[in-house]
């Protein structure tokens, strides 16, 4: 076996150059002010780290990490116990409960994501059928922070569920025997046998939640009426408005977390067993 | 409560009491049986509540497939038009078709890579393939937005030599790219599971090392490699940042195409009408498969006995 | 086995070798969204035996973008009249061969057009051929008690100042940060400045001061929203009360309801009497591969027949003047023409403005207008 080692040469290398080389021209565009890839006319500058502590920045810093840890701890609530129930049915199949989880993230996220806010429009498909037969009902929240969340829980509550499932049930049922076996009720013997055993997929789950929710634009635009500001949305417009070093700076920020986020990953889960 | 049965419960571990105490409380006889339906009929609702999360959107997006007016905003009674003229706009046609283009040949290229990279990775020794793996998941924890314009980045440098490398060939190597941690990661777990010998075994026994991968790997670790390839069929077929920095000249994906029509009247319900086609299929797949998985459980069974 | 690999090599250097910008036949065209007749297209495809592939952006930014940073080399790009401007300046446009357009003549534009076209680099009338124009206009939903007599006695102040409207009105405004910086400039301009020189210095220069009034101008209301061709769509729908946006945007719908069987009574447009004028311009970016299928697509459109159609369809005013004739003619168009203020010229007694086009202020200060708008919104 040891002679396939040389397999993963060439994936080193790929890993490397497609990580390596735009981080650093990320910092090198950081530095500098450029007209976007062009740098004929660079000019190195400080400039950029300045605005940093423009106000679009700060806040938009802060709503990423509000609505990230709200909608993350949303997710954990009504994940966790989902998964817990689903780990303990006794007949469950867990291929079915996967593809059932999945079967939503077919359809295109923007789609959902817009359907879902125009359900939470004044008018929309459903409240035109419910005015018909008389009930005058609607949830009018797009724009709102709230929104916001309620659309990021929406498309990332799978991402929790599954590695928490996947952990749970790989929990031997005997030890529960055991536990209770040793005058546990279920209470103690979910917090000293399940939980400690599950923490690995709770932190899979957690960073695969806060992290796109943390970095993502699209559903914050749609569902915030392109009003709400968020790092992910600040990115874009730079890059739009070909301020690519700007928006290289914010990108370093969202790396920064990553980096973070990938720490505390190796620490719980060595082999990469729980990512999927 | 007197000072000293204060003191007394202070003495015990806390918490442990306090739940204990919650737990006696709710298994008291006349509360048990309440507790007996009461549990299992949250616990429905609960799942129930869960899944109305999960679905409502789709479900929408089913019902403004049949809608006869073309704004979401209202409903025009019911109509099939829209199933038939998916194929009729060209800018939607060909998102589609590009769409599928390179979703299947991300599954092709991004399988049979990522097979052959996590069976080198995972005949590394322990700290090396740890530090490899975790090498592996950047591409996967990160957000998309930096591994889209990162990739964008990438690409503008080759643009001096290769001026019209973006669109399909970019984007191939983007999907590729973002799929192969998946396809390792699948593949991996089933490796470790593997014995060892078997390959060294079948090398000794004269087979050339390629047939040995074939006949002896590839066939052990099947399930992990199918896993795979359906993750990264379906992180490519909807994937929207990261195609969107790395495409050009009239090359879009499905979701690039909605992006650009979302909001405006250029958003043909057509496209309602393609994502509930692509989710009775993806349900009639799930279907198939179930009954497929049970038909082989008791096969299976039926072999033990 | 070693077959296998190179059946596989063969077939992906051929997938690369025939996408991107070497393509035969294939013409690339980067234009609005829902701002072209696709059957015209398909029309235009089997008479020359062309394929036309038909992308998408939504502002001319977003154009801009997309031929600066070198992923695209698209055929032809329609941007506005003042993205024209700057991106001939900056040397990325192609010249027209304009001996090569059949269809084209000096006059064959409406007169109209002249007034946007001196305002831009001389000899412009070879660079771009004007596709549709017009104005911005106040949308608004004709429901909302009151909204109606607010809009036609303020002007642009409904739009940006809270009290000149009914309480409750949701107001959206256009998150394009050149187009919102002009409305910006023009409605203080039309507020606190007297004559029609200030309003030009204000909203086409750059200026600290001018930003500084923009940033406070746009915090003197909250509101519901930001967008593009959404606003259009969520005023049809009840969910936006008011919003300024593209005139033909309003006839978009307008076209789309009378599609329906139905009309526009809830939904009516005022047109402010100082407002922006514009036109979007089929150019021919530098690195183009298809120079004469180009010629041959922006010829069709010249076609005055071909125009017709297009405009029957996108809600737009036509430049040509004798499609503009065609509708004059036709019992079809006489709501549109004598009822609303489909034609970008002041001189319908029922609605008369004055409109003045845009000059492009640089990318380094419609990066900071973007910024102000992202701090405006933060707060």
């Amino acid at each position: 076996m040891n002679k396939l080692k040389r397999f993963s040469l060439p994936y080193l290398i790929l890993l490397l150059v497609f990580i390596a080389i735009p981080m650093i021209t990320m910092i090198v565009l950081s530095f500098m002010t450029t007209e976007g890839m062009h740098f004929s006319n660079a000019v190195f500058t400080l400039a950029n780290f300045s605005r940093l502590t423009e106000i679009s920045v700060i806040v938009g810093l802060w709503n990423s990490l509000k609505y990230a840890t709200i909608a993350t701890l949303a997710c954990l609530a009504i994940g966790y116990p989902l998964a817990y129930i689903f780990s303990r049915s006794k007949n469950k199949n867990g291929f079915l409960i996967t593809l059932l989880l999945v079967l939503p993230m077919w359809s295109n996220i923007l789609l959902r994501t817009n359907a879902l806010g125009y359900f939470f429009s004044a008018n929309n498909m459903i409240t035109g059928l419910l005015s018909q037969i008389g009930i005058n009902w609607s949830i009018d929240i797009k724009g709102t922070g709230l929104s916001v969340v309620i659309g990021l829980i929406m498309v990332y509550l799978p991402f929790m569920i599954l590695p928490i499932y996947t952990v749970l049930d790989k929990i031997d049922t005997s030890l529960y025997d055991a536990s209770s076996d040793l005058g546990g009720d279920p209470i103690r013997t979910f917090k000293r046998v399940t939980v400690p055993l599950s923490l690995k997929g709770v932190t899979t789950g957690i960073i695969l939640v806060f992290l796109p929710c943390f970095s993502g634009f699209a559903v914050p635009r749609i569902m915030g009426n392109e009003k709400i500001v968020m790092l992910g949305t600040i990115i874009e417009d730079n890059f739009i408005y070909m301020d690519y070093n700007f928006g290289s700076l914010i990108s370093m920020l969202l790396i920064f977390a990553i980096v973070i986020a990938l720490f505390v990953i190796s620490k719980v889960d060595k082999e990469g067993e729980t990512l999927l | 409560m007197s000072e000293q049965e204060m003191q007394s419960i202070a003495a015990l571990n806390y918490n442990d009491v306090n739940l204990t105490w919650l737990y006696r409380f709710f298994h008291r006889n006349h509360v048990a049986k309440f507790n007996k339906v009461f549990f299992p009929i949250l616990k429905i609702v609960f799942i129930a509540f869960v899944f109305f999360v999960l679905y409502l959107p789709v479900i929408l997006i089913a019902i403004q497939s049949v809608n006869n007016s073309a704004d979401p905003a209202s409903f025009g009674g019911l109509t099939l038009q829209w199933y038939t003229e998916i194929f009729k706009y060209r800018s939607l046609r060909s998102a589609i078709l590009d769409t599928l283009l390179v979703a299947f040949l991300t599954l092709i290229i991004s399988t049979v890579l990522g097979t052959l990279f996590a069976i080198g990775i995972h005949a590394l020794d322990k700290k090396k393939r740890q530090k490899f793996i975790i090498l592996n998941n950047i591409p996967l924890v990160n957000a998309e937005i930096v591994t889209g314009i990162s990739l964008m980045l990438l690409f503008s440098l080759l643009l001096p030599i290769f001026p019209s490398v973006f669109g399909l060939p970019t984007m191939l190597i983007a999907h590729v790219f973002f799929t192969l941690p998946y396809v390792v990661l699948s593949v991996l777990p089933k490796l470790s599971e593997l014995d060892a010998n078997m390959y060294d075994a079948a090398v000794d026994l004269g087979d050339s090392p390629i047939k040995a991968l074939s006949k002896v790997i590839v066939p052990a670790i099947w399930p992990g490699i199918i896993a795979g390839a359906m993750l990264a069929f379906t992180m490519s077929i909807d994937d929207f940042v990261i195609s969107y920095y790395t495409t050009g000249n009239g090359f879009n994906n499905i979701s690039i195409w909605i992006y650009s029509s979302i909001g405006k009247t250029s958003l043909k319900p057509a496209i309602y009408a393609y994502s509930t086609v692509v989710t009775l299929l993806a349900s009639a797949f799930i279907v198939v498969a179930i009954l497929w998985n049970n038909h082989k459980r008791k096969a299976g069974t039926k072999i033990e006995k | 086995m070693k077959n296998k690999w190179l059946k596989q090599l063969v077939v992906l250097s051929t997938i690369v070798l025939v996408s991107g910008c070497k393509q035969q036949g294939v013409l690339l065209v980067l234009n609005w969204g829902e701002y072209i007749n696709e059957d015209l297209v398909t029309a235009f495809e089997e008479e020359y035996n062309i394929r036309v592939v038909l992308d998408l952006a939504s502002s001319s930014e977003l154009m801009e973008q997309k031929i600066k940073s070198g992923t695209t080399c698209y055929d032809i790009v329609i941007p506005s009249d003042y993205m024209i401007d700057k991106l001939y300046r900056e040397d990325y446009l192609m010249q027209i061969d304009l001996e090569q357009l059949s269809n084209y003549s000096p006059d064959v534009f409406l007169p109209g057009l002249k007034d946007i076209q001196d305002v831009m680099f001389t000899g412009n009338q070879s660079y771009a051929i004007p596709y549709f124009w017009g104005t911005f206009g106040l949308v608004y939903n004709k429901t909302v008690p009151g909204l109606e007599e607010a809009v036609k006695t303020n002007g642009w102040s409904a739009i940006f100042e809270e009290d000149k409207t009914p309480v409750g009105t949701k107001v959206g405004m256009y998150n394009v940060p050149r187009l919102s910086y002009a409305a910006a400039m023009m409605y203080y301009s039309s507020v606190h400045d007297g004559d029609q020189a200030t309003v030009l210095e204000r909203y086409n220069v750059a200026s600290e001061e001018n930003f500084g009034l923009f940033e406070d101008v746009l915090r003197q209301r909250e509101f519901a929203e930001w967008g593009t061709d959404e606003l259009k769509k969520h005023i049809s729908a009840g969910n936006l009360d008011l919003a300024f946006m593209y005139t033909g945007d309003f006839f978009d719908i307008y076209n789309l309801r009378q599609e329906d069987g139905q009309g526009m009574e809830d939904m009516g447009i005022y047109i402010p009497p100082l407002t922006i004028s514009f036109f979007d311009g089929m150019i021919i970016p530098k690195n183009a591969q298809h120079y004469d299928l180009a010629l041959k697509f922006m010829d069709w459109f010249l076609d005055p027949q071909v125009a017709f159609d297009n405009a029957s369809i996108v809600g737009y005013c036509t430049p040509i003047a004798a499609t503009y004739a065609m509708m004059q003619a036709d019992p079809a168009w006489q709501d549109k023409i004598l009822n609303y203020p489909y034609y970008p010229d002041g001189s319908n007694p029922l609605n008369p403005f004055v409109a003045l086009p845009l000059k492009d202020i640089g990318t380094t200060n419609v990066s900071e207008l973007a910024t102000i708008i992202n701090n405006v919104k933060a707060s």
